[in-house]
């Protein structure tokens, strides 16, 4: 509490700098939130992240100004357990998903959370991408999947929601040190086409247009429809399809897509073109390579950062901007700087076009340990 | 020549050779002027060409020896020889001649290159083609720039990700 607060301007990469402050103890500042905007301060989704913040820790103080352009954050202890959350239908519930991913392992008790909202929408990625590329990243920080569960109870598409997940994670005291440099191959590709509220014909529509593109270049396909019926398919029409590959060496690269809600000025969306759509963005991300997909680097850079003191290794695609700011945040609070480089290729490969330029990303983790766990 | 010196002298027994001299003479004549001529146009005479200009010499200078019967065989074997000599001379100089001529030609052809050089620079691809048309090497050339050029294309190239994330003072 003595110590001065980390403080920052803007309303941009809000959630970084909550996890970072949550993880790393240290006070936070934000200022100037949308203070130029019309409609200036925290916005819904904003304020819903910092309620489910203060539900998972026990003794933060939030101080929120009248106009909600000003942020003072003292974090408290991580305590998990069981929390149920609504959260805003401004974003989807992987907006909110991705916080409890990066605070997850460090709770007092398993974390058990049930939240409810939108589980697809176009703006943030889905809780279906999430079980599919998020999760076994954390897998791999934790050691095993014992425990860890993502599981979608009703699916709700954008504008109105109406879905419901749970999701389940085990506390660590330590996690491991991460050596994943070598991505291996794309041995399969699977995926879902979920349909809310509409005719189950449209997912096999998506199916064979997704399919029609990725059997050009592997045999191994296998897609699932998701027709969900009655009060599990949410309050508003929609459709999409989730694709993940699979690599050798158990990288996992996914893509996504969903139709236009309800009411939108875009029209309605045609099944064909989105599943092709979708097929070429995941032909895309596993162009852009690397161990792991990009979403899930940011979740990367910082477990990395967390783990015991000793070397972490991953190789990478290309940065998304949300990872550099990560790195940016991650120097900030725990002064933990990564080595970048481009991973070389070797003169064996490159007749093999192995994609775009791949980075090695290196760090020495800060050995953060769980010290709420208790010790069995 | 024996035949020559048969019919020449069936000529000079009909009295002709009185009227022939002065037409050898200004054939021999000619002929020597001819060859000026030709070493001063045609500066790229081949030897067989002179070889044979002589050969006619030769034979013109044997027709004027046995015109003159009323003189000894010394004195015209003399006179053929001299006159051999001076022709082989001759020879001789106009093709130094024609060689420093040449030479005058190829170094003034140099020279003006060299100009030029001076005033166009050339590029390095320009440098490169003379290299492979001259067909030796000048890889040694120049090599600071180059070696300072490649360098500079290389940086540009690679992205500087330290500088890229996390700013100038941390690189």
């Amino acid at each position: 509490m003595g110590t001065k607060p980390l403080t920052y301007e803007g309303c941009n990469f809000l959630r970084q700098r909550l996890i970072l402050a949550t993880l790393s103890g240290k006070a936070l500042k934000i200022k100037n939130i949308r203070s130029k905007d019309d409609n200036p301060g925290l916005k819904d989704f904003e304020a819903s992240v910092i309620r489910l913040l203060d539900k998972i820790t026990n003794g933060s103080n939030i101080v929120v100004n009248e106009t909600g352009t000003s942020l003072l954050y003292h974090p408290g202890l991580l305590i998990g357990g069981n929390i149920e959350h609504e959260c805003n239908l401004q974003r989807s519930i992987g907006y909110f998903l991705e916080v409890l991913m990066c605070l997850a392992p460090f709770t007092k008790k398993p974390l058990h959370a049930t939240l409810t909202g939108v589980t697809n929408d176009q703006v943030d990625p889905s809780v279906d991408m999430i079980k599919l590329s998020t999760l076994p990243v954390l897998k791999r920080f934790l050691g095993t999947d014992d425990g860890l569960e993502l599981k979608i109870v009703k699916r709700g598409s954008a504008p109105e929601g109406g879905g419901e997940v749970l999701f389940q994670c085990p506390c660590r005291q330590k996690l491991r040190p991460l050596h994943f440099t070598q991505p291996g191959k794309v041995k399969r590709i699977r995926g879902v086409a979920w349909v809310t509220r509409m005719a189950p014909a449209t997912a096999n529509r998506v199916v064979d247009a997704a399919r029609s593109v990725l059997n050009t270049c592997l045999p191994d396909i296998y897609i699932y429809t998701d027709h969900m019926k009655g009060p599990q398919s949410g309050k508003s029409p929609g459709f999409g399809l989730t694709l993940v590959a699979e690599t050798t060496e158990g990288g996992f690269y996914a893509a996504e897509m969903a139709s236009n809600p309800k009411g939108s000025d875009k029209g309605p969306t045609v099944p064909e073109d989105l599943g092709k759509q979708a097929a070429v963005y995941l032909l895309e991300e596993i162009f852009k390579g690397g161990c792991v997909d990009s979403v899930s680097q940011g979740l990367t850079t910082l477990l990395m950062v967390l783990g015991q003191q000793d070397v972490s290794k991953v190789q990478t695609g290309q940065l998304t901007q949300y990872t550099i700011q990560y790195l940016r945040h991650i120097r900030d609070f725990f002064q933990v700087l990564f080595k970048v480089e481009v991973d070389p290729v070797k003169e064996e490969d490159e007749d093999l076009k192995k994609g775009g330029e791949k980075l090695l990303l290196t760090c020495v983790g800060v050995g953060y340990s769980n010290l709420s766990k208790k010790v069995s | 020549l024996k035949k020559s010196k048969s019919k020449l002298s069936d000529k000079t027994m009909s009295g002709e050779l009185n009227r022939d001299m002065p037409s050898k003479q200004k054939k021999l004549d000619e002929v020597v002027k001819g060859q000026q001529v030709e070493s001063d146009s045609d500066s790229s005479a081949s030897e067989n060409d002179s070889e044979s200009d002589s050969e006619q010499d030769v034979g013109v200078t044997v027709e004027e020896n046995v015109t003159k019967d009323d003189k000894t065989d010394n004195n015209s074997a003399l006179r053929q020889k001299l006159m051999q000599l001076s022709q082989e001379s001759w020879t001789e100089e106009s093709r130094r001649i024609e060689f420093q001529r040449q030479d005058e030609d190829e170094g003034v052809d140099e020279l003006e290159k060299a100009i030029r050089g001076d005033h166009s620079r050339k590029t390095v691809e320009e440098a490169d083609m003379e290299v492979e048309l001259d067909g030796s090497l000048h890889w040694k050339h120049d090599l600071a720039s180059q070696a300072a050029a490649n360098f500079r294309q290389r940086q540009a190239d690679r992205v500087n990700y330290r500088k890229l994330i996390y700013g100038k003072d941390e690189g």
